[in-house]
């Protein structure tokens, strides 16, 4: 999981230049790309697979552990190339159908400093938002819809208190200037064929869990690949959902991840399996494994099992096992397992992690599978499951 | 083989030259029309695809007064379209702007410069809205975002000046704001058809930084779902008629409050082509007017191909040929002439299209400012276009010839053919004066001027064979005395006009034409002197570099001492009544000429009002005493306009507004007039640089009148190549008109030579009616060229460009008109004579059996 997001920012580095985004026309393709080095997108990524790790770079570095400090760490970390807030929930409406709901703000830094002293445009910034937000409901309905902002003017940012994290009118922020729960989302996605909207209130957060050493998470050896990663794995989630045309009231359980860092993955590694449970004993579980090129799985996967009092423990790739069962085929030819046997033998959990939709595809500048999904087994529950790095033949 | 076809090759065959001279006029013709067009649709072309560049898929932009709007409105605008704002319901993307016309150069002193069009972008709000501007994932918007400085530049313009694309480099923008250094990090193709202007592509923040605009958006544009894109009978109508520019449908500028409008691109877009529209269409009227010329040779061929055939058309109808058989035979041949021309016309027409795009090219830079290309496209339109009008104008041209043949009696003789072509010509004549008045009513605008210009000239053409007759009859009755030699030339020259008058009838149009051309230019240049030396009457000038809206104070301070009156003005560019305009705040102080050496065309200007430029009078169609919206900070003013005065750029109209009439004041870039120096220029000069903010500029006059003279020089280029187009084409109707004469006769001097006429009789004979002919086409073409200048000057002038211009009558001109007439009358018959000269009696006599 640590890598999870770091990787969909790269892949939102590198599918975005071919793709060209869904909705505008494929760009041109970047002046200069060809493959100098210094002038396209392996520039801007080029240097991190190494030279990141020595610290080469000039941006700031996760090397060892860290006292965090809240509510200032809620707030950004400029220093550091990409950082993320991420929040998933699962939810029902009174009749019993169910819902789920994802946002994510990412930051990507572009250079480690700027020259204040070229000029004193208020436009001048070397930070990059984008937010993605997604809703599923019955009926296997899935809509996603994201947007890019520059740090300039307002137009997109976070603030550590009072708490608000926004791109345009996409905003996660506390409700009460003092404190950081409780959470209000709100979100309309109108540019869209079908336009969906979001507002949603998050309270009674189990956490914050400080990830891997106290919130310092290795990535692999290497010194320095690592990040700095807590999350609120159970929040109490409500409010309202509007999805074509229907506004519905919904409650439920959601999930929310803070992560920086400055250094990558691997090259060898090609995507990821990610999946976040809220157990129906109380108990929280995440595991996620790194897929590498050679169809093996990196040593790197690991997960985190968190109890009813907030306590937890660190699971290692040795601590479980993830099996596909059965994949789903989008119109690109990408299989994507929506079924999966997950086991965890110390723990005694095991059984069937079965998508509610097989389509829950975030088709976007980058695609990939974020959505809804149970655990059918001794200790069932639902939760999220991410997907990313399949692709067609 | 059919007995019609067999004796049709014969003819053509026979008179194989004279089929070839026909042929290669209809070529000239039919080049000249589709160079022109050609021309033509490659800047077209280029204006679109540089809109296209610029404007990607953005359909409407929201500006303010004077171009420019507080950056502050951006984030608002954009969170109030989220919000669901109706105004903005079917908005697919906005993304801010801040652009300029900037110059590019090596290195800071002065060198080799290259105008570009700098775009200044937010590569993530503009996500796909241009192609040009990197997508926001990629390594290069993240360089341009994240170090200030830094450019993309097109890869025709870095090759203009040198400079490696592949390698990033050190270059310097020249702007209203001065000079400064960028960093060019990486180059891309605008495609093959290289623009004259080329497109340098900068973060926001970098382009406001380098142009001094920090705090401000020169515009944000706004892709909308619901603006259709332009019919495509729209555009082919726009294609096949130069000068016709189709508006896209209801305009639908909108008031936004707070000072901010929302324009259409589309509209804007036609406006810039409306101004190329009038130019497109003078060459266009060039060009057809050349196929003309090529068309009375054509004319001239059949004409003499049906007379001598009169025996053989006699003979077809004894044996049982139709009248319509033979009518449709000569129309037949036409077609065949008709369809070798076309073709050879599309080939050179190619190649002259090439040639003639570089001037064009220059022109449209020169007088709008607008891009141009340098490479032609390969589009069909012209050609079929070029095609088709040369293969119809050819069977019009026959139509008379095929008449006449087919009004052949089976005896041989023309069936009342005096009779019926005088009258025709009588009620051809009526027809054209009427149709010419008819064109010139206002409704038809420019247009209607060009169709009078030409009515005009066919009516010369139509006279020109009785003017002849008359001219030559006149002479022998005066020179009743003269020697034999002379009566039997004039009347030799008279029996050869039913051929020769239709080449001299060519020769009269070329020569009123040019005669008509010179005269308008000849008018505008002293016009333009006139108003330059007006315009430009302060002894020194200072421009001042990046935006102000004050008189910078130190040199407010020292003006006193130095100069007695100067004029101190802030440009802005605007829009006003859709019209793109330049927007001049003027401060007056001290002595200053009267209007501020304005030629008024009427009123004066004021302190209360605003003065307007002629052309933007008659494109508003508003002058003195009627009220125009000028664009303010926060709204408009509603201002009487008291003047209206000349102006010769047919760019984006002015507006002279005086000091304090707007408030509060819009920036711009800002230029001093300096009146009276006081003592010794240099020390002026030397005194004001000293004080002058840096990258000012201090200019005499002198140097300022050089640079407009050049630009007005180089307008006229293309003009002068058309017009020498067309007179070679009437010059080489001449030659072959009197080298077909000249072999008709050789049998008539063959005789002659063995009754004993020496050898120089028949040459100078030839020399004689040649230069007879060149001088009698000259004095008609004379008042000809008058009318045509009248109505180039007070009609197509006015219509198409708004200038009025004062007359002029150089003497020269006329005289330059007859010497090349008498030149080409010259050259023309010394072929023919030579080659008379060199024959023997008998030579000449077995021609004579040959062709019995």
């Amino acid at each position: 999981m640590p890598e999870r997001a770091r990787c969909l920012l790269l892949i939102w580095l590198l599918a975005a230049v071919p793709a060209g985004g869904e909705g505008g026309s494929s760009a041109a393709p970047p002046p200069g790309s060809d493959g100098r080095p210094g002038l396209d997108l392996g520039a801007l990524i080029g240097g991190d697979f190494g030279a990141s790790a020595d610290g080469q770079t000039g941006f700031a570095v996760a090397d060892a552990p860290r006292v965090f400090v809240f509510p200032a760490d809620h707030g950004p970390h400029p220093d550091f190339r990409s950082e993320w807030w991420y929040l998933v929930s699962h939810l029902k409406a009174p009749d019993g159908r169910d819902y789920g709901v994802q946002f994510t703000l990412f930051r990507q830094a572009l250079a480690p400093e700027v020259d204040v002293d070229a000029g004193d445009s208020r436009w001048r910034t070397r930070q990059v938002w984008m937010a993605h937000v997604a809703v599923s409901g019955p009926d296997g309905v899935h809509r996603a819809g994201e947007r890019f902002a520059r740090d300039a003017l307002g137009l997109a940012g976070v603030r550590a208190e009072p708490f608000a994290a926004w791109l345009e009118d996409w905003r996660l922020e506390s409700i009460h200037p003092d404190q950081f729960f409780p959470l209000r989302l709100t979100a309309k996605v109108d540019d869209v064929p079908r336009p969906f909207a979001v507002d949603l209130v998050f309270d009674g957060a189990r956490g914050p869990i400080l990830q891997g050493d106290q919130g310092f998470s290795r990535k692999s050896e290497r010194a320095g690949n690592a990040s700095y990663y807590y999350s609120y794995t159970r929040m109490a989630a409500q409010g309202q959902v509007r999805l074509d045309g229907d506004e519905v009231a919904v409650d439920g359980l959601g999930w929310m991840d803070r992560e920086w860092s400055t250094s990558v993955l691997d090259p060898g590694q090609v995507g990821w399996d990610w999946f976040a449970l809220h157990l129906d004993d109380g108990r929280d579980l995440m595991v996620f494994q790194i897929r590498r090129d050679d169809g093996s799985i990196d040593g790197a996967s690991s997960g985190v099992i968190v109890a009813e009092d907030g306590s937890s423990e660190a699971l290692t790739a040795a601590d479980f096992s993830l099996e596909p069962l059965s994949s789903w085929q989008d119109e690109t030819g990408a299989a994507w397992p929506v079924s999966w046997r997950l086991t965890v033998p110390a723990l005694g959990i095991s059984g069937r992690v079965e998508a509610r939709h097989p389509d829950q595809l975030n088709r976007l500048a980058v695609r990939y599978w974020e959505g809804r999904v149970c655990l059918d087994g001794p200790v069932p529950g639902c939760g999220y499951l991410e997907m990313t790095g399949y692709t067609g033949p | 083989m059919n007995l019609l076809l067999r004796s049709h090759l014969r003819h053509l065959w026979r008179d194989r030259w004279q089929t070839l001279l026909a042929v290669f006029g209809i070529a000239i013709g039919v080049a000249v029309v589709l160079a022109v067009d050609l021309a033509n649709a490659a800047s077209r072309e280029a204006m679109r695809v540089a809109t296209q560049q610029l404007d990607g898929s953005a359909t409407h932009a929201i500006t303010g007064a004077g171009e420019r709007l507080a950056e502050s409105a951006y984030p608002a605008l954009r969170l109030s379209w989220r919000q669901g704002d109706e105004r903005f319901a079917d908005v697919r993307a906005m993304a801010p702007v801040v652009t300029a016309e900037v110059r590019l150069a090596r290195a800071p002193e002065e060198g080799e410069v290259w105008p570009m069009q700098l775009l200044g972008v937010d590569p993530v709000a503009d996500a796909g809205m241009r192609a040009t501007v990197p997508g926001p994932a990629s390594g290069a918007a993240g360089r341009l975002i994240s170090e200030p400085g830094t450019v993309l530049v097109d890869v025709a313009s870095l090759r203009r000046l040198g400079i490696d694309p592949d390698a990033e480099a050190t270059l310097w923008v020249r702007s209203a704001a001065g000079i400064r250094p960028v960093r060019m990090i990486a180059s891309f193709s605008l495609g093959e058809r290289a623009l004259g202007q080329g497109l340098m592509i900068a973060d926001i923040a970098t382009a406001q930084e380098l142009l001094d605009r920090v705090g401000w958006l020169s515009r944000i544009d706004l892709e909308r779902q619901r603006a259709a894109p332009a019919a495509g009978w729209a555009v082919l109508l726009e294609r096949l008629f130069p000068g016709l520019v189709i508006p896209p449908p209801a305009s639908d500028e909108r008031d936004l409050g707070g000072g901010l409008r929302e324009v259409s691109l589309a509209e804007q877009a036609a406006d810039t082509r409306a101004l190329a529209a009038s130019f497109q269409l003078n060459l266009a009227a060039l060009g057809l007017l050349a196929l003309l010329v090529g068309l009375f040779l054509v004319h001239g061929a059949l004409t003499h191909a049906v007379m001598r055939r009169a025996r053989s058309f006699g003979r077809l109808r004894a044996l049982g040929v139709q009248a319509a058989e033979i009518h449709r035979m000569v129309l037949a041949e036409a077609a065949v002439m008709g369809v070798l021309g076309v073709l050879a016309g599309l080939v050179i027409g190619r190649w002259l299209a090439r040639a003639l795009l570089l001037l064009v090219a220059g022109t449209l830079e020169n007088l709008y400012g607008q891009v141009a290309v340098a490479a032609l496209a390969p589009d069909p339109v012209p050609m079929v276009k070029a095609a088709s009008v040369g293969i119809m104008a050819t069977l019009l041209a026959a139509l008379p010839a095929a008449s006449r043949a087919s009004q052949v009696a089976p005896n041989g003789r023309s069936l009342g053919v005096q009779r019926a072509d005088a009258s025709r010509r009588a009620a051809l004549i009526a027809l054209l004066i009427v149709a010419g008045a008819a064109a010139l009513h206002p409704r038809l605008g420019y247009a209607g001027g060009l169709l009078a210009v030409g009515a005009v000239l066919l009516t010369a053409a139509v006279l020109t064979p009785a003017w002849m007759r008359t001219c030559l009859r006149l002479l022998l009755d005066v020179l009743k005395l003269a020697p034999l030699q002379v009566r039997l030339l004039l009347r030799d020259s008279e029996r050869g006009l039913l051929r020769s008058g239709v080449a001299a009838s060519a020769l009269v149009i070329a020569m009123a034409t040019a005669l008509g051309m010179g005269l308008m230019v000849e008018s505008f240049r002293s016009s333009v002197d006139r108003w330059l030396d007006a315009r430009l009457a302060a002894p020194l000038h200072l421009q001042f570099a990046g935006e102000h809206r004050e008189l910078p104070e130190a040199v407010a301070d020292l003006l006193p001492q130095t100069v007695r009156g100067h004029v101190f003005r802030v440009t802005w560019s605007d829009r006003v009544g859709g019209q793109p305009v330049r927007v001049s705040r003027i401060s007056v102080t001290g002595e200053v000429p009267e209007d501020l050496g304005l030629a008024m065309v009427a009123g004066r200007f004021g302190p209360q009002g605003v003065a307007i430029s002629e052309p933007l009078s008659r494109r508003l169609q508003k002058s003195v005493g009627a009220t125009l919206s000028l664009p303010v900070a926060g709204g408009a003013l509603e201002l009487p306009i008291t003047g209206v005065f000349r102006e010769y750029g047919a760019g984006p109209g002015l507006i002279l507004v005086a000091d304090g009439v707007v408030a509060p004041l819009l920036a711009g870039s800002a230029a001093l007039e300096l009146h009276g120096p006081r003592g010794d220029l240099d020390g002026v000069v030397k005194a004001l640089a000293a004080a002058a903010p840096e990258g000012a500029r201090i200019r005499h006059n002198e140097e300022l009148l050089a640079l407009a003279r050049g630009v007005f020089d180089r307008t006229f280029r293309v003009t002068s190549v058309l017009q020498a187009i067309a007179g070679a084409v009437a010059a080489f109707g001449l030659f072959a008109a009197l080298t077909a004469l000249g072999l008709e006769r050789r049998t008539q001097y063959g005789v002659l030579r063995t009754l004993g006429v020496d050898r120089r009789t028949p040459v100078l004979q030839n020399l004689g009616e040649a230069l007879l002919l060149a001088a009698a086409a000259v004095l008609l073409a004379m008042p000809l060229g008058v009318g045509v200048a009248v109505i180039l000057i007070e009609v197509v002038n006015v219509r198409a460009f708004g200038w009025s211009l004062d007359w002029q009558f150089p003497p020269w001109l006329f005289l330059q008109a007859l010497l090349i007439s008498l030149l080409a009358g010259l050259l023309a018959a010394a072929l023919p004579a030579w080659s008379l000269y060199r024959a023997t009696p008998a030579a000449l006599m077995q021609e004579v059996r040959a062709d019995a």
